[in-house]
């Protein structure tokens, strides 16, 4: 279980292929043989993090932006689909440093 | 993919299988035998016309048996042959077996399967589980897919059940079997579009219920009436899925392909399509319904849904 601060760095797993089906999210874990089904949030934030390792922080705002919510509850929301990625090794997590900023 | 092993003989036998045709060369007179009575309907007879094969597999010879015990390749407790990607193609490891098949894209498909032991070649732990994974394979060429599955032939239409191990595939194909119907397979079934449809095959691999005296595959087909994710429940119920959770549902059950990253994008693209031209329902099922209770309240759902 990770400790979010928020600051963390995020990456798909090199493992994992994925794609858009009428507005929601199939995820594939090569390696465990899991499939995944995503919400059309899910797939939001599927699709930024496709795009390279990008911060809690930076995905919460795209979110919120996206989909017209308040940071917070986005922040929140965002974490929650995280810790599931992290349980089905579908995300791999670089703690942010000491600074609580993304290491460099 | 040429092999420099020694094969087994001059002898050669195609067989027709419902998504390709395939010829293996270099078999002993023995080796022939064997494969020509286990799957008598698909091979042709020496004075027909020659077919073009879509994989020509070279038999050939291993130096030493593998030697291998079967447990090395379970997996979910079923046996599993193992599946390592190239470049060029896939290499199988099974229980006293070897293959490669090419994957370049050039026809035929070249392939190489070998063994130490003579007899060994058209075992069913051997010649079956290497057609298996061929099949799927040119099933994809195909713009098709192999399904672990039970598949059922109700009023002149098939229905195909997927699901895991255990969860009631075998069951409901002897309740199908007991209530008369025709039961297409217990475990591995075909579906290829035709004609802007989808049609299931009977393909030649036992499952549990294989082992009855109608394990002729052949080329016949049957329009494709829905496809179940099969599920055990207290009871009957049956609602559609949506297209994401539909094609996930059926992509758990394709096997051999499913966790090839090569094959994967192919096999998405396939299933997207599939689920878009034919019904997918959660199909939840008692150990005590009947299979007509399950297969009439699986059709309603189709229709309505």
């Amino acid at each position: 279980m990770v400790e979010w601060q928020g600051s963390e760095t995020v990456r798909l797993s090199t493992r994992i292929r994925h794609r858009a089906i009428a507005g929601e999210g199939v995820m594939v874990h090569l390696g465990r043989g899991q499939v995944l089904v995503v919400n059309q949030v899910g797939l939001h934030v599927v699709n930024a993090l496709a795009k390279g390792p990008t911060t809690v922080t930076e995905l919460a705002a795209a979110v919120a932006a996206a989909y017209g919510i308040d940071a917070q509850r986005a922040h929140r929301d965002v974490i929650a689909f995280l810790d599931q990625l992290l349980a089905e090794e579908a995300i791999e997590v670089e703690p942010a440093g000491v600074d609580g900023l993304p290491r460099e | 993919m040429s092999s420099t092993a020694p094969t087994w003989g001059i002898e050669e036998i195609h067989i027709d299988l419902p998504a390709c045709s395939v010829r293996i060369e270099g078999l002993s007179r023995g080796q022939k035998n064997q494969v020509a009575c286990d799957y008598s309907r698909l091979v042709g007879e020496p004075h027909d016309e020659p077919v073009t094969a879509e994989v020509v597999c070279q038999a050939t010879r291993l130096a030493v048996p593998l030697g291998r015990p079967i447990s090395s390749f379970s997996r979910n407790g079923q046996y599993t042959p193992l599946k390592r990607r190239h470049d060029s193609g896939i290499e199988i490891t099974g229980y006293e077996f070897v293959a490669t098949v090419s994957r370049t894209g050039s026809t035929p498909m070249e392939a190489v399967l070998s063994v130490a032991d003579e007899m060994e070649l058209a075992s069913p732990d051997v010649l079956q589980n290497f057609l298996r994974i061929v099949t799927a394979h040119c099933a994809l060429d195909r713009g098709g897919v192999v399904l672990h599955s039970a598949g059922v032939v109700h009023d002149g239409r098939a229905v195909i059940l997927a699901g895991h191990s255990n969860v009631g595939k075998t069951t409901l194909a002897r309740k199908a079997i007991g209530a008369g119907s025709k039961v297409l397979s217990d475990d591995i079934n075909l579906v290829l579009p035709d004609n802007g449809e989808y049609r299931a095959f009977k393909v030649p691999f036992t499952g549990e219920l294989g082992r009855l005296p109608d394990r002729d595959g052949g080329k016949r087909s049957y329009p494709l009436a829905g496809l179940a994710l099969l599920e055990q429940a207290p009871r009957l119920t049956a609602a559609p899925v949506r297209p994401a959770a539909a094609v996930a549902g059926l992509l758990a059950a394709s096997p051999f392909v499913n966790d090839d990253p090569e094959e994967l994008p192919a096999l998405l693209d396939i299933l997207t399509r599939l689920v878009a031209g034919v019904p997918v329902v959660r199909l939840g099922v008692a150990r005590d319904n009947s299979y007509f209770a399950v297969i009439d309240t699986m059709l309603r759902s189709c229709e309505h849904g």
